[in-house]
């Protein structure tokens, strides 16, 4: 149904760790790690031991709400491993609450290694597809200068032979005394992180709304989080800071159990968002919009106003856009991505929401019943374009046939007859003096002939009327008003020419019109014609009106003339309306679409 | 036959060669001095303009241009000569551009005689003089 995407599918396998397994695991720890402090060798009271190991239990559990909210989602983009070894790494902080010299060096190394951790879910959170080696390096870097280096710095500056601390008594240091090898270790994973932070800032600039909701709160936090290493980092660094140290540290035990908050909040606002959608793909399930509108409501629903939806024709094997013109598939691209529903169609969005296509499918899913329904109504659109082209094409074929035949017995056997017609005057010149039957005798074939031209004459602009092709529309009409019985005037009409059957309905309406009023308006009836050529509701229109101020009470349904006139009109697409109240006259008013 | 004797001098226009050579048959018979003939519009126009008759028939239907913007040309260069309008259609068949064109007047092929040349000539005699009486 939905794109493939194996790769996701592999890693979300691995990102998908038990939930209570992972709850479990971390109660115990809990329990042994609370106890271990109490009695960690440091004599501490029970008060003491809640007050030193609040933070970085707060902090681990959040980390791992954030590891278990993520990894439901199945997003690889959302750094569940991190947030876990996030977690672990806390967890072992407490271990700088017990005297041993070994869990010191350990407790010691994971609360710099943390900080590795943190911005790799920084960078990894909702990274999208950009600058992903500027991100790889981040990560790599963050692990770099919070692990190995600060081993190297740690054995180097003879922390193996060090007499354990209580670390989770830093809080209370007033000021340390540094080198410059402290500064500079210490500086590094700063720099990362205010990278990071850029990294993020950027990505947020340039997601598409949805998604931005989400991030926003991230945001606030890696600006938090940032701001609290950038400040330890200075307190190292700046003399005048170094006094500040137990707050520092206090800060940013705060920050690691507060960031994961912003993160775990950032995570369900993105949800919400994502229910929202879904809301909203509901609601269009309880009132589907009207036919064609379901591309305005998804785009709307997804916030991407580029949002296009193609249907599949099964028929024809082919793709039609809502108002059933075909069109092809597009091709996903850098500027877009193609979601194809099978058998129904495909949702042409914006690669931004490629992030979260969850989201996606879970509107597609739910549009789908209602684009079903669109497909078949672009179908139809289809096919009625379709039948609409094939008639107007069947309608011009035969107004070109009617104008070839008119045009071949013009210059054929009309032409012939009237040589033949000269040829009998000069025979009949020819005639000797006193031969009076002889001359009788061509004088009555000259009197046929004529009666013959005459007739095919007839016939011809019976078949076609010649003067549409001789002298155009408003000539020809204002002919036909000069030949009517019934008095007409030509009050209107539009120079220039027009297809021809638009031109031929025109005249036959007209003409039929004309006969009709002299047939039923009565002796005093004049008749007015007007012909405007125009915009009309979006598309070029002939409109045709035929007005006389008669007796009225002409039925369309009833007359068959009336009846082939609007069959003529329909054929082209148009329509043809009759207003004939008894005693108020007749109006006939035709509407015809015309390119000129 | 004009005023001074000499027969009326026309040029024949019809894209028809059997036409025209029926019609020159009938028109000399008749006292008509056909003294040229013309296939299409331009030619028409040329001829006229070389010959100079006295009346020029003129189909409507012709290569080149119609027998309408031929008679405008005509009229242009010559503002004398005769000039009457022939064709197998039907004078209704070409709306109201008969009367609009710079002719003198119109004659269905089948029906060419010197009756009916005489009364469409007639016809626009009247016409100008009624046109030129009120000035």
């Amino acid at each position: 149904m939905l794109r493939s995407r194996p790769r996701s599918r592999l890693r979300a396998a691995f990102t998908a760790p038990s939930t209570p397994l992972l709850l479990a695991g971390q109660t115990l720890a809990t329990v042994l790690g609370i106890v271990g402090v109490r009695f960690g060798g440091y004599g501490l009271t029970w008060a003491d031991t809640v007050s030193h190991t609040v933070l970085p239990l707060a902090a681990a559990w959040a980390f791992t709400c954030c590891a278990i909210v993520a990894a439901e989602r199945r997003r690889p983009t959302e750094a569940v491993w991190p947030m876990l070894l996030a977690a672990g790494l806390c967890m072992l902080l407490l271990l700088g609450g017990i005297k041993n010299q070994l869990v010191f060096q350990i407790a010691f190394l994971s609360d710099w290694l943390v900080m590795g951790a943190i911005a790799h879910v920084m960078t990894d959170f909702a990274r999208g597809a950009a600058y992903p080696r500027l991100r790889r390096a981040l990560v790599v870097a963050g692990y770099v200068t919070t692990g190995p280096c600060v081993l190297v710095w740690f054995v180097t500056a003879g922390g193996l032979s060090a007499r354990p601390r209580d670390l989770l008594a830093e809080i209370q240091v007033d000021t340390v005394s540094v080198d410059t090898a402290d500064i500079v270790f210490s500086m590094l994973p700063t720099i990362v992180y205010v990278v990071g932070l850029g990294l993020f800032c950027v990505r947020w600039a340039t997601a598409s709304r949805i998604l931005r909701r989400g991030w926003t709160t991230v945001l606030l936090g890696n600006i938090g989080m940032t701001g609290v290493y950038v400040y330890t980092g200075l307190m190292i660094m700046v003399p005048a800071l170094r006094s500040t140290y137990g707050t520092g540290i206090a800060a940013s035990r705060v920050g690691l159990a507060v960031w994961p908050l912003f993160l775990l909040a950032g995570l369900v606002r993105a949800r919400a968002g994502r229910s929202v959608a879904a809301d909203l793909a509901a609601e269009l399930g309880h009132a589907p919009p009207p036919p064609g509108r379901l591309q305005g409501a998804l785009a709307r629903a997804l916030g991407d106003p580029s949002l296009r939806l193609v249907y599949y024709r099964p028929a024809h094997r082919d793709y039609v856009d809502p108002d059933g013109r075909p069109t092809p598939l597009p091709e996903s691209g850098p500027d877009r991505t193609v979601t194809v529903l099978a058998g129904v169609g495909a949702i042409v969005h914006d690669p931004a929401l490629d992030e979260s296509p969850d989201l996606v499918r879970a509107v597609a899913a739910t549009a789908r019943l209602l684009m079903e329904n669109e497909r078949l109504h672009a179908e139809v659109r289809a096919q009625l374009a379709q039948v609409r082209a094939s008639r107007a094409r069947i309608v011009e074929a035969g107004v070109t046939a009617r104008r070839k035949i008119e045009r071949d017995l013009h210059d054929g056997a009309q032409q012939r007859l009237v040589t033949l017609a000269l040829m009998l005057r000069i025979a009949r010149g020819q005639v000797p003096e006193g031969d009076a039957s002889l001359a009788a005798a061509i004088d009555e074939a000259a009197i046929e002939l004529r009666h013959a031209i005459g007739e095919l004459r007839e016939l011809a602009r019976g078949i076609h009327p010649a003067v549409l092709t001789e002298a155009g529309l408003s000539s020809a009409l204002v002919s036909l008003a000069e030949r009517s019985t019934a008095p007409a005037e030509v009050v209107e009409v539009p120079e220039g020419r027009y297809p021809p059957g638009v031109e031929e309905a025109v005249y036959f309406v007209v003409s039929e019109s004309l006969a009709n009023a002299a047939k039923h308006a009565g002796d005093a009836a004049r008749v007015t014609i007007t012909v405007v050529a125009g915009l009309h509701g979006g598309r070029q229109t002939m409109t045709v009106e035929i007005a006389d101020d008669g007796n009225g009470g002409a039925d369309a349904s009833r007359g068959s003339g009336l009846r082939g006139l609007a069959d003529r009109v329909e054929a082209l697409d148009g329509t043809l309306t009759v207003h004939s109240p008894v005693g108020h006259g007749t109006r006939v008013l035709a509407e015809l679409p015309c390119a000129s | 036959m004009t005023a001074t004797g000499s027969p009326v001098t026309v040029v024949l226009v019809d894209d028809h060669e059997g036409y025209r050579r029926l019609a020159t048959r009938l028109l000399t018979a008749w006292g008509y001095a056909v003294v040229g003939e013309a296939a299409d519009g331009p030619g028409a126009v040329d001829a006229v303009r070389t010959l100079r008759p006295d009346l020029v028939l003129l189909d409507v239907q012709l290569p080149g241009f119609d027998g309408f913007t031929a008679a405008g040309l005509i009229r242009e260069d010559d503002a004398g000569v005769g000039i009457v309008l022939i064709s197998g259609r039907d004078r209704a068949d070409y709306g109201d551009r008969v009367v609009r064109a710079q002719a003198d007047g119109y004659v269905a092929k089948e029906e060419l005689s010197p009756q009916s040349l005489a009364a469409v000539l007639a016809t626009a005699r009247r016409a100008a003089r009624g046109n030129a009486e009120p000035a």
